[in-house]
């Protein structure tokens, strides 16, 4: 009898847990903080698969980070595991070596370190990643307010720095300085580099600016520019995709009088071919004008933030604007660059929430997945401030009842700023978590195919 | 009247103690007549009639347990059964578990053995007070970093003390081994650290207490060393050191956090009513599993106390192994404040716990005759 008890005593400390065979994997989590304390902001964020191309290996989110101790923001570029958690990253303050830049005529390149301003991030085949941004420099010794240049960075797998590309606009001189602008890379076919931005002209305004370049040896093949002369004119390439036909499209949004009836900033759309010259196929659009109460004349001014391809052509968003107040859109466009469907994304909660689209991605179903920001998210008796927005529309921009979800602690500032989705359905967004006291940590969120917090 | 009342008193006093006196003269008078053989002189000085009734009020109770026995051995001597039956009951009532001493007449002896001595059941009660350790069975977190329990982490924490209380009902079977249910508050806590940066883990963290009540329902058996052993002298040992085992059905009262919040960025503390467990998020869902179980074990010590060294002074020791997870990951995000502005997710988890207590328990009797000599 004894021993019975002091055996029953000394199986209490071996391990007694009966464990649940359908507990979820360990470290999992719906939303995994990535980096360091410091003034973060998420941009883009792409997977990353095997060499099968089918098994997901993970996530490459590109961004800004300001730590407490630095002078300015830099590139922050993080690698991740399929469940969120880091593997290693990547903080790049190019070097600043603009080669050929010579604003203060010493017969020297200047050296210019600023801001960096994130664009997109681009996973290269075999391996290997390539971003692209903007540098803004101020510097009051140089003469320089807000003076932007195109910096691009080519990395390993392990996100070390293989090279740093700049590019600034030629027509700049000590006293009038032009900013160049990049926002996008896209890998062609021909293993080619196609930048696509903004670049200032002697008008006063910005016209569309695209670049090809070696993929290898970064040779320029050539550089484009296209726009609307006139100081309020700005014209931005944000996208670009190459087509079946082995043409270009380029998406971007221009601001100008008068175009095909629209006024404001719209939406445009421009197909070029390999060499960089239009084909003919181009388009402008809006989202429909109002009048209000006292019968005036509203409008709209759409700025487009992402592109999306869908069988038959492309699903556009941005932000659009009237007044203070902001409203997610949509845009369904043909690859004939024809505008089938458009409008706002109004908001379940309350339609009158204002709104921002900052990215979108196609769901297993074909329908899209729409994330940006409530400016000001209110919903009963809750007040949170800006809160992380998902949206849903199928194919033809009707809401997907039901999926609407908001995001972010009660009193930051808080945003989605890109979205994938994954081969089981489940959602990954990049996000930008504002905590507070100058920290903002990029966050990856996980939803479910319904939009819930992934659990 | 003053003066009337403290003469009655005086008087009252020394009736009272001249009576005192008397009923201890007549008791010694019995038990000189007992050595000398005269049977029916004790039984006329103590047959609980008249004057012998009043002195059983008055004897003390050493020498109610002298008079009773004297009784009962006058009664088996002059071949009286029943009346020694029922001095003997009554000699137990008033000493329990009396031990016989070596040199009682064996016929004593045999009148005992057929009567059930020993209690029928005890009540113990015993409160103490408890460290939690925290076993993780899957980590949920939205940081790089794990988290730390009881102390554990860079950040101050305290180490999950907590205190608890039980009433148990136990009976001896045989041998030493008793069987016991009965009920148990439990207040047990852990304490967090979760940190947000590898390498900054001072920085950016938030810190609290899980704070649950319980009520349980136990159920053990307990061996107790040495329990029918008696010195050379016949006297029962005053210490018993025993073992036990058992297990429990848990449930839940309420659960809270305490002292939680967040350093780094703009503070966030999780205040009342957000910072409620069991009623959590907007539906008022519980984010912990009411219902559990754990099996337990320990030791401890008893020490005879009390006039007749039936009752116990207890010391013990015990362990409790919580079987399942004490999260219900149904819930585990109901919490928007907890998960989202405070920024923390709950591990699947058990709440073991190491626990000393204080306790007291007693006896009690209905000392009847065993079926087979009915």
């Amino acid at each position: 009898m004894k021993k019975l008890f002091y055996i029953a005593a000394l199986s209490l400390f071996i391990s007694c847990q009966i464990e649940d065979d359908n507990a979820p994997g360990p470290e999992e989590s719906f939303i995994k903080y990535l980096g360091v304390i410091a003034d973060q902001e998420a941009k883009d964020i792409e997977p990353i698969y095997a060499d099968d191309g089918v098994t997901l290996d993970g996530f490459v989110i590109f961004g800004t980070q300001k730590q407490a101790d630095s002078l300015d923001s830099d590139y922050y570029i993080v690698r991740t595991d399929a469940l969120g958690n880091i593997e290693t990253t990547a903080t790049i303050d190019p070097n600043g070596a603009v080669e050929g830049l010579d604003l203060d005529g010493n017969d020297q390149d200047d050296v210019l370190t600023g801001n960096e301003i994130a664009g997109q991030i681009e996973v290269l085949p075999g391996g290997g990643f390539i971003a692209i941004g903007s540098t803004s420099v101020t510097d009051q010794a140089k003469d320089l307010t807000d003076f932007r240049f195109i910096s691009l960075v080519v990395l390993d797998a392990e996100l070390n720095v293989l090279r740093e590309v700049t590019a600034f606009n030629e027509n700049s001189t000590r006293t009038t300085p032009l900013n160049l602008e990049g926002n996008d890379i896209t890998v062609l076919s021909d293993g080619s580099l196609l930048i696509v931005g903004a670049i200032e002209t002697l008008d006063g305004d910005t016209d569309y600016y695209y670049r090809k370049l070696d993929g290898g040896t970064d040779a320029i093949s050539f550089t484009k520019t296209l726009g609307l002369a006139g100081a309020a004119n700005d014209d931005v390439l944000v996208r670009a995709f190459e087509t079946d036909k082995q043409t270009i499209a380029l998406f971007g949004y221009s601001e100008r009088i008068g175009n095909a009836g629209q006024i404001g900033t719209n939406v445009s759309y421009v197909e070029v071919n390999q060499n960089g010259n239009p084909t003919g196929g181009s388009g402008n659009f809006g989202i429909p004008d109002t009048v209000d109460a006292s019968n005036v004349l509203r409008v709209f001014n759409d700025v487009l933030t992402d592109v999306v391809e869908k069988p038959g052509g492309y699903m556009a968003v941005g932000t659009a604007t009237i007044d203070a107040s902001s409203f997610a859109f949509f845009m369904d466009i043909d690859f004939d660059g024809i505008s089938r469907r458009k409008g706002r994304l109004l908001s379940e909660f309350d339609p009158t929430l204002t709104t921002k689209a900052f990215g979108v991605s196609t769901t297993i179903t074909n329908d899209f997945v729409v994330v940006g920001q409530y400016t000001n998210f209110r919903f009963g008796l809750e007040q949170r401030g800006e809160e992380a927005m998902f949206q849903r529309i199928n194919q033809v921009g009707e809401k997907v009842e039901g999926f609407e979800s908001n995001y972010g602690l009660g009193d930051g500032n808080d945003n989605a700023a890109d979205v994938i989705t994954l081969a089981d359905g489940k959602i990954v967004v990049a996000t930008t978590i504002d905590f507070g006291g100058g920290i903002r940590m990029i966050g990856l969120i996980k939803l479910n195919d319904t939009g819930e917090l992934d659990r | 009247m003053r003066f009337t009342f403290i003469c009655l008193a005086v008087l009252c006093s020394y009736v009272t103690i001249g009576q005192t006196a008397q009923c201890t003269r007549r008791l010694t008078d019995a038990e000189e007549a007992f050595d000398q053989g005269r049977l029916q002189d004790v039984l006329d000085a103590l047959d609980k009639k008249g004057a012998a009734k009043d002195c059983f009020a008055a004897f003390t109770i050493p020498e109610r347990i002298r008079a009773e026995k004297l009784l009962t051995k006058a009664y088996l001597f002059t071949d009286n059964p029943a009346e020694a039956e029922k001095s003997l009951v009554d000699l137990l009532h008033v000493d329990k578990e009396h031990q016989l001493a070596k040199d009682d007449p064996a016929e004593l002896h045999h009148l005992y053995s057929q009567f059930k001595t020993e209690p029928i059941f005890r009540v113990g009660f015993r409160a103490g007070i408890n460290k939690s350790f925290v076993k993780v069975l899957q980590n949920f977190g939205n940081t790089q970093v794990a988290k730390q329990y009881n102390g554990a982490g860079p950040n101050e924490t305290g180490i999950g003390v907590g205190f608890h209380a039980e009433a148990l009902v136990e009976r001896h079977i045989k041998n030493g081994i008793e069987i016991g249910t009965g009920f148990q508050f439990r207040s047990a806590s852990y304490e967090f650290d979760a940190s947000f940066i590898p390498g900054q883990e001072a920085d950016f963290y938030i810190t609290g207490k899980n704070r649950s009540s319980m009520l349980r329902v136990p159920l053990l058996a307990r061996y107790n060393f040495n329990y029918d052993k008696k010195t050379v002298d016949g006297i029962r040992l005053n210490k018993m050191w025993y073992v036990f085992a058992g297990g429990s059905f848990d449930y839940v009262v309420d659960a809270q956090y305490l002292n939680t919040a967040r350093t780094g960025g703009t503070a966030f503390t999780l205040n009342a009513p957000k910072n409620s467990l069991t009623s959590a998020g907007d539906n008022n869902v519980s984010q912990v599993a009411r219902s559990n179980a754990s099996i337990f074990g320990g030791g401890g010590l008893k020490i005879r106390f009390g006039r007749s060294k039936v009752d116990f002074i207890t010391f013990e020791v015990r362990y409790d192994n919580s079987l399942f997870n004490y999260i219900d990951p149904a819930n585990r995000y109901a919490n928007k404040d907890l998960n989202i502005d405070l920024g923390f997710v709950e591990d699947d988890l058990t709440i073991n716990t190491v626990s000393i207590s204080v306790g007291y328990t007693k006896s009690f009797y209905k000392p009847t005759k065993r079926k087979e000599y009915r």
